[in-house]
């Protein structure tokens, strides 16, 4: 099938089966390997993406189900963006495998909410596993990054 | 995994849509928000040989309408949150919705797909029960609305017919009177719940006068704790009374045991859960 997928602000339109996934699609088809998959059955969190803004697991919609969404996938972040930043800033990472889908799902938190507690900011990534940092780390990075943004 | 190959159809109207389902029969599936079947498409535990997408349908309706909320079939689960009226008229709606997954699921996942995969201990189940929710259900042959008690048959069961699709479901307007509350445990925030216990009770003169338990995960479909529910009403509402509406709503429960919780850590569970329920939502109606 010929679906035009709008991902961070580019439209491509290519032939999918229907059967495949988004996730895969952005990787395969586009190249666009900051997209992670992990469980592929929406438990992990590493393949989230933003579709129309809200956070979304590519694993769990199919490509041609996308017609007409905008979808934004890491590569849209600027490695400058404070959310970026402040994962580095506050080894908010290790091996990096879950990172592009906190900092997607993180970035839709602070849009929501400039200045999230720490309840709302556990809530928020309780959908992203991370097996390195034990989850202080990146909670400190929404902090750091909240309040850079709120800097700026 | 992947997903087996499927053919893919969208329909432009709700009567394309009925056509495609009368068509194919149990060989098509419909998707919504697909948070439970591409799962189990990844999984190969589902393999439709038809998916009809209803994503693209006029079927996202929120309105109030003869003291009934009706919510249509692709609603979010994250609209029970963030839209209000919705927490206004059924306070238990948005109540359950933060106990469904994470909020990435719920910002696909809709209510009426929830109702259709019927998971024995989901939130929005259990809540419909509690709260006489009916599920409209269309197809070629015409309409009909079936009672939440009557929906779930049993475990993943439901009463919808291979060519019906779930249009929408509606729920009374809760009384200004009544307080909710939802209890569910589970392993990690966002798992499968090993056992769910949601509760509605109004006050008279300071006894209990309505009262209603729902109990999720003591078998394989929500059930009302009936015989519990007629020990309280018009009782005082005691530690000693809830503690018997407790032990009387588990006498009729029969958990599974699993490689999560054994039969009887379930059962025992379920009282403690049925005794907080009522705690915290007759705290509710007394302040």
């Amino acid at each position: 099938m010929e679906v035009t997928l709008l991902v961070n602000g580019i439209e491509h339109t290519i032939h999918v089966e229907p059967r495949r996934l988004l996730a895969d699609v952005l990787r395969q088809d586009l190249g666009l390997f900051g997209t992670h998959l992990g469980c592929e059955h929406g438990v992990c969190g590493a393949c989230t993406v933003l579709v129309d803004g809200e956070p979304t697991r590519s694993c769990l919609v199919f490509a041609v189900q996308m017609e007409g969404q905008e979808i934004e996938t890491i590569e849209g972040i600027d490695p400058d963006d404070p959310v970026a930043r402040a994962f580095k800033e506050a080894h908010g990472l290790q091996c990096g495998f879950c990172t592009p889908a906190f900092v997607l799902t993180v970035s839709h938190l602070l849009r929501e909410d400039p200045d999230p507690d720490e309840e709302t900011i556990r809530e928020a990534i309780s959908g992203n596993i991370c097996r390195c940092t034990g989850y202080v780390n990146i909670v400190k990075a929404v902090r750091v990054a909240a309040a850079s943004s709120a800097g700026e | 995994m992947k997903p087996p190959p499927f053919r893919y159809v969208r329909p432009s109207s709700v009567d394309e849509a009925l056509a495609a389902l009368s068509e194919h029969g149990d060989e098509a599936k419909v998707i919504a928000g697909g948070q439970s079947l591409v799962p189990m498409m990844n999984l190969r535990l589902a393999r439709p040989a038809v998916l009809v997408d209803i994503n693209t349908l006029p079927l996202d309706d929120v309105h109030v309408e003869d003291d009934r909320l009706r919510l249509g079939a692709t609603v979010r689960q994250s609209r029970l949150i963030a839209d209000e009226r919705i927490g206004a008229a059924v306070p238990l709606l948005s109540r359950c919705a933060r106990f469904i997954a994470h909020p990435a699921i719920r910002t696909r996942g809709t209510v009426c797909g929830s109702l259709c995969h019927a998971d024995p201990t989901a939130e929005l189940p259990l809540a419909s029960v509690l709260l006489g929710g009916r599920v409209q259900l269309s197809s070629t042959r015409g309409t009909r609305e079936v009672e939440a008690d009557r929906f779930f048959v049993g475990a993943f069961t439901t009463t919808v017919e291979p060519d019906e699709l779930v249009v929408g479901v509606t729920f009374p307007v809760e009384r200004d009177d009544a307080r909710v509350s939802f209890v569910e445990i589970s392993e990690r925030a966002g798992d499968f719940a090993l056992a769910a216990v949601a509760a509605r009770v109004t006050l008279s003169n300071g006894a209990l006068d309505d009262v209603a338990i729902g109990v999720a995960g003591g078998g394989a479909a929500p059930v009302r704790a009936t015989a519990a529910e007629d020990l309280l009403a018009g009782a005082e509402p005691s530690a000693e009374a809830l503690r018997q509406a407790a032990s009387v709503a588990v006498d009729g429960v029969e958990p599974a045991g699993d490689v999560h919780a054994s039969a009887g850590f379930r059962r025992r569970l379920l009282g403690v859960m049925v005794e907080r329920g009522l705690q915290e939502a007759i705290a509710g109606a007394m302040s």
